[in-house]
């Protein structure tokens, strides 16, 4: 599978241009998705911006001036977050099609180092789920390795445009563990930083303490080199005020470092209660770790169990905050799933949400306790395997909460607690259904998740092969 | 929010019922006792529960600096 490096190390030696790949994406995509809706998950394009993107990289590569790893590289980005010359939709169907006036950060920062943007990639309807599966036409690509199965949510676009291998790294967002649960169903790598690590200024989906922008990647290093792109207050988002700067020299060294020592942390009570195949695969890529270096030490999450319903509570009454209007004026043509999240969210009790709260402050400084003893926390990514999608589930939105529950049952705690976390491709279960791994670290600390990742990686973990792949440079 | 799986008729009448002010309330309990939320919620306090020094209201001496 080609990555970032790569992509970067054949421009420069002038072996590809960036407009050349370019037009191998388009065409990728387009083809893929007219072969199957399966595989559609790009919602928007906008072939002249990109083209014109792509022959300014040219350019530069031309004349010994690329801009860095990102010149030229194509990447795709979620319907919510704003791109200028194309709409934010959301996922919704009711939202006009006008074209957004100006670049999230995230996006104007990405582009400012060079990288193209391909299109907007489909999405749960406004976030608010964890399957990927929308009752609106042509927005539920399958999952990449089993075309009967869900692609995860909410950023499933952004994970199957990645995994189809279109694009080495894609921007994606996270509220309860949408950029963790489709990248772990979809076999690549992804990235949620710490809250306020990367200004949330341009999605307006993100106004609430949940959310994060984050990448889904087919490498390590092009996670790393996200990062370091988009991290950093930009004076306009509230969250990503005051925030301190990268660790420039321990992301320098995270590639290389030596992971004799690193403590990580694994609560044997949270892993029961994970799909015993998936715990085992998640297990062998620890044990990995240890090889390398890592200790492996059994700690305590009480209240790791009840993160799904302090997360949902949480979700829904911001939710139903943030989407009041949109929710008056256009229900009927929402799916049920997200429907009935923000009608329950409207009506949970301010009491009810408070005492939530309450939860909430007890679980991080049970989290702050388990990372005083250890410097990662270690679980699978997601309890179960990528769901199947159900007919009335396509017709209507999956609103079985069992399939919900098991999906973001351990990634909602980074949400909560607004720690790092990252999810690894570690396996396959079964023929072919990708298994992912989580660590969260401490505030901040992205690099030594970094550096367990980039471990991973040198043991031979990456994203296995789809079914249908997209270019010939897999 | 609920299992067995509904039918899409069963789950439209549920999204009505949730969006009734009469029935809305039956409908979260019935959410929350089948998400465990309610049993979440219904964990007794601890002490350490009370806000922290750093989550103290600001008081009138600080908002005059």
């Amino acid at each position: 599978m080609i990555t970032l490096d790569d992509l970067h190390g054949r421009f420069t030696r002038r072996e590809l241009t960036p407009r050349e790949h370019l037009d191998r994406v388009l065409d990728g995509l387009r083809g893929a998705a007219q072969r199957s809706p399966a595989h559609a998950a790009v919602r928007d394009y906008n072939d002249e911006q990109a083209r014109r993107a792509a022959d300014a990289a040219t350019a530069r590569y031309a004349s010994g001036q690329a801009l860095g790893a990102f010149d030229g590289i194509p990447i795709v980005v979620k319907d919510e977050v704003d791109v200028a010359g194309l709409p934010t939709r959301a996922g919704t169907v009711y939202r006009p099609s006008l074209p957004a006036a100006r670049d999230a950060t995230a996006v104007a920062r990405l582009r400012d180092a060079g990288a193209v943007v391909v299109g907007k990639s489909v999405q749960h309807e406004l976030g608010l789920g964890a399957t990927g599966i929308s009752p609106h036409e042509a927005l539920t690509p399958r999952n990449p390795h089993d075309p009967r199965r869900a692609p995860g949510g909410s950023s499933s676009g952004s994970a199957v445009a990645v995994a189809l291998g279109a694009v080495p790294v894609a921007l994606a967002s996270d509220g309860g563990g949408s950029v963790r649960i489709p990248a772990s169903l979809c076999g690549v790598w992804g990235l949620k930083p710490t809250f306020g690590r990367i200004p949330n200024t341009g999605d307006d989906n993100l106004d609430g303490t949940l959310g994060h922008l984050g990448p889904i990647a087919r490498s390590v290093e092009a996670m790393e080199k996200f990062l370091r792109v988009t991290a950093g207050d930009d004076g306009r988002c509230p969250v990503a005020h005051g925030t301190p700067a990268l660790d420039l020299a321990a992301l320098d060294g995270a590639r290389d470092r030596d992971l004799t020592g690193l403590r990580i942390g694994v609560d044997p009570d949270e892993w029961a209660d994970a799909n015993p195949t998936i715990a085992f695969i998640c297990r062998e890529a620890l044990r990995t770790l240890e090889r390398q270096g890592a200790v492996l030490r059994d700690v305590s999450l009480p209240l790791g169990r009840h993160a799904g319903a302090i997360g949902f509570v949480t979700m829904a009454v911001e939710a139903a905050r943030g989407h009041a209007e949109e929710y008056r004026r256009h229900r009927e043509q929402m799916a049920l799933d997200v429907r009935l999240a923000i009608a329950i969210g409207g009506r949970i009790s301010a009491v009810e949400h408070q005492r939530a709260q309450v939860l909430r402050r007890r679980l991080r400084r049970q989290m702050a306790a388990v990372l005083g003893e250890v410097d990662l926390y270690a679980t699978p990514t997601v309890a179960s395997a990528a769901p199947k999608v159900r007919a009335r589930a396509e017709r209507a939105g999956e609103a079985d909460q069992a399939v919900t529950n098991d999906l973001v049952r351990f990634t909602f705690l980074g949400n909560l607690t607004g720690l790092p976390a990252l999810t690894a491709p570690v396996g396959v279960q079964g023929a072919r259904l990708p298994v992912g791994l989580q660590l969260m670290a401490k505030p901040w600390a992205e690099a030594t998740l970094l550096a367990a990742a980039y471990g991973l990686e040198r043991a031979g973990y990456a994203p296995p092969k789809p079914t249908v792949v997209v270019g010939a440079d897999w | 929010m609920q299992s067995p799986p509904l039918d899409d008729r069963t789950l439209r009448a549920l999204v009505r019922a949730a969006e009734s002010p009469v029935t809305a309330a039956a409908v979260v309990r019935l959410m929350f006792a089948e998400s465990g939320i309610a049993k979440a919620l219904a964990l007794p306090l601890e002490p350490g529960d009370h806000p922290g020094l750093d989550e103290r209201p600001v008081g009138p001496e600080k908002l005059s600096r």
